[in-house]
């Protein structure tokens, strides 16, 4: 109904431009700004209201500018050509319209579905790979325990440990994204200094930084941040473990917070092998990974997750390479007036 | 811990959970107890009256909560609850209705037996005989007498609201104590909105008593449900 109605008043515009325009222009060339209004209806709507914009057109023309004006009467054939040529331009265009949308729909779909498979292959390769090493060193435990020594049934349990570690963070990264794409995410903003979210980040992150150096810099004077506490943490925790993966043990691994105009920004950096260029904007696609041959193993959904929280809280995240060597993560979080605090 | 060896409860549906349980307690001087329903988890805590009870929340028959609540109104035996990672909010309600802690699932089994060590040392029967007087944890040392805190043998000075906290944290040490359980003890029922009062508070203890409060070592941070004071 909205589109008849856009139609209707995309007819009023043009006979008043052309009721001014009539002043110089012969009657034939005011069809053209008819023809104008019936491509753009033809275009943004479909062949119903186009050829309602049309057919509208066309009597209006007729009534208001053709002679005899203010009749129907045609005495000049040549106006039903003008005419007739308005409502096959209408037809023509919103069908190619139409078309054109439908062809949009399709590669949406198409897209998606690449999505989907990407999922599924995604999800058997970070699956399956860990629960077969986890299967296969159970198996040799059970089976072969005699024959192992001391140090290769340490190795194998490790083994055991990690790649369960490591199936666990799949799952709960994909139930995450899942949830944060769904939108039905509802913000627990509350108040956090940024220094407590950070230091939260750390200790969670500790047991696999164990072979890191961390180091902090967080101004003293940076405001409250208003945020998703758990979220914000989620995020830092996986900036700071995507790190821990790709730098050599023993690496320093610095985050800096700092106040900006209008926003806080923490950064994540490193001083590993930084990333492979042009991978700065892709890093945050679902399931992209430096390291294709698996040396490095994760879910691929951990800094696409980081950039929709990012995103949630009206942030931002990107990732570069610094001058110095090794990868810099930037998140920028906007700066709000902070609560009322009363003196002790 | 008491001679005889303490008696957990294990109140979990999935049975290869009970097993993975019962074995880790089992091979670490505990006695085990099991109940794969809420309706026998409640008549188990009557009849055998164990020293501590396991909970998950998700039970076929009804909601890990009722159980802890039911628990709650005839004894204060210590109760933890498994829960998963990004369920902050089922924590704390658990902890609300009258869990302990919680440990977070998948476990690894030295923060598992941790927390049970905290729970069952925090309910020892206690008399102003037996009162801890002093609490120490690594450099830490707080003199709850003379109300000293001294760090690395340095004397350090604490606001009152600091000390309320810190001595808060240190009644429940290796436990988790929410937000709501802080705001109270430190400002009294009125300020229970008010969380980021407590998160300024507790970033100035940390300026006392972490080397870099960033990387707390002592004062530990659980978002979304409260804070931990370390105990070992």
């Amino acid at each position: 109904m909205r589109s008849y109605v856009a139609a209707t008043i995309v007819v009023a515009l043009c006979t008043a431009l052309n009721w001014l325009l009539s002043m110089w222009l012969a009657p034939t060339n005011l069809a053209m700004v008819y023809l104008l209004g019936v491509v753009a209806v033809a275009a943004g709507y479909e062949r119903g209201p186009a050829m309602a914009c049309a057919l509208l057109s066309v009597l209006t023309f007729d009534f208001l500018f053709v002679p005899p004006v203010l009749t129907l009467r045609i005495d000049d054939t040549q106006y039903i050509v003008t005419g007739l040529a308005l409502l096959v331009a209408a037809v023509v265009i919103s069908t190619l319209a139409s078309r054109a949308r439908a062809a949009q729909r399709a590669a949406l779909l198409a897209q998606e579905e690449q999505l989907r498979n990407s999922l599924l292959a995604s999800l058997s390769h970070d699956l399956r790979t860990p629960l077969a090493v986890i299967a296969g060193s159970a198996s040799s435990l059970r089976d072969e325990r005699s024959k192992l020594s001391q140090a290769e049934q340490d190795q194998l349990l490790d083994t055991l440990y990690e790649e369960a570690q490591q199936v666990s963070v799949t799952v709960s990264d994909l139930l995450e994204m899942t949830r944060l794409h769904a939108g039905r995410v509802e913000l627990d903003r509350q108040w956090y200094p940024a220094e407590e979210l950070v230091g939260a980040a750390l200790e969670r992150c500790r047991r696999q930084l164990s072979r890191h150096r961390m180091q902090t810099r967080l101004d003293p004077q940076l405001p409250l941040l208003h945020v998703d506490g758990v979220l914000i943490e989620k995020l830092l925790v996986n900036l700071i473990e995507n790190a821990g993966k790709y730098v050599p043990a023993d690496t320093l691994i610095t985050i800096v917070g700092e106040s900006v105009p209008g926003a806080v920004v923490i950064r994540v950096e490193d001083e590993g092998p930084g990333l492979p260029p042009g991978a700065e904007e892709r890093v945050f696609d679902k399931f992209y990974r430096a390291d294709r041959e698996g040396a490095v193993t994760g879910s691929g959904l951990g800094l696409s997750i980081c950039r929709a929280i990012a995103q949630m809280h009206g942030g931002s995240i990107t990732a570069a390479n610094r001058a110095s060597g090794g990868t810099v993560f930037t998140l920028t979080l906007p700066a709000e007036p902070p609560p009322q605090t009363e003196p002790q | 811990m008491t001679s005889t060896a303490p008696l957990v409860l294990i109140v979990e549906d999935e049975p290869r959970m009970r097993r993975l349980l019962r074995l880790t307690l089992e091979s670490n001087g505990m006695r085990c107890a099991e109940a794969a329903t809420a309706r026998e988890a409640m008549s188990r805590a009557q009849t055998q009256r164990p020293d501590l009870i396991i909970a998950d929340l998700g039970l076929p028959d009804g909601d890990g909560l009722d159980v802890i609540r039911q628990t709650r109104r005839s004894s204060a035996t210590p109760i933890l609850v498994l829960s998963a990672r990004s369920q902050e909010s089922e924590k704390v309600a658990a902890l609300d209705a009258g869990a302990d802690d919680y440990v977070t699932k998948p476990f690894a089994t030295g923060e598992l037996l941790a927390r049970l060590r905290a729970a069952l040392r925090r309910a020892l029967p206690r008399s102003p005989s037996n009162e801890p007087a002093v609490f120490a944890v690594r450099d830490l040392r707080v003199d709850l007498l003379q109300r000293r805190i001294t760090l690395r043998g340095a004397e350090t000075h604490l606001t009152p609201i600091e000390y309320r906290l810190l001595t808060t944290l240190i009644d429940k040490a290796g436990q988790v104590v929410t937000h709501a359980e802080l705001l109270r003890a430190a400002w009294g029922p009125g300020k229970l909105d008010q969380q980021h009062y407590l998160r300024i508070y507790m970033a100035g203890l940390r300026r006392k008593l972490e080397e870099d409060p960033a990387q707390p070592v002592y004062l530990l941070t659980e978002t979304g449900v409260g804070y931990r004071l370390i105990d070992e």
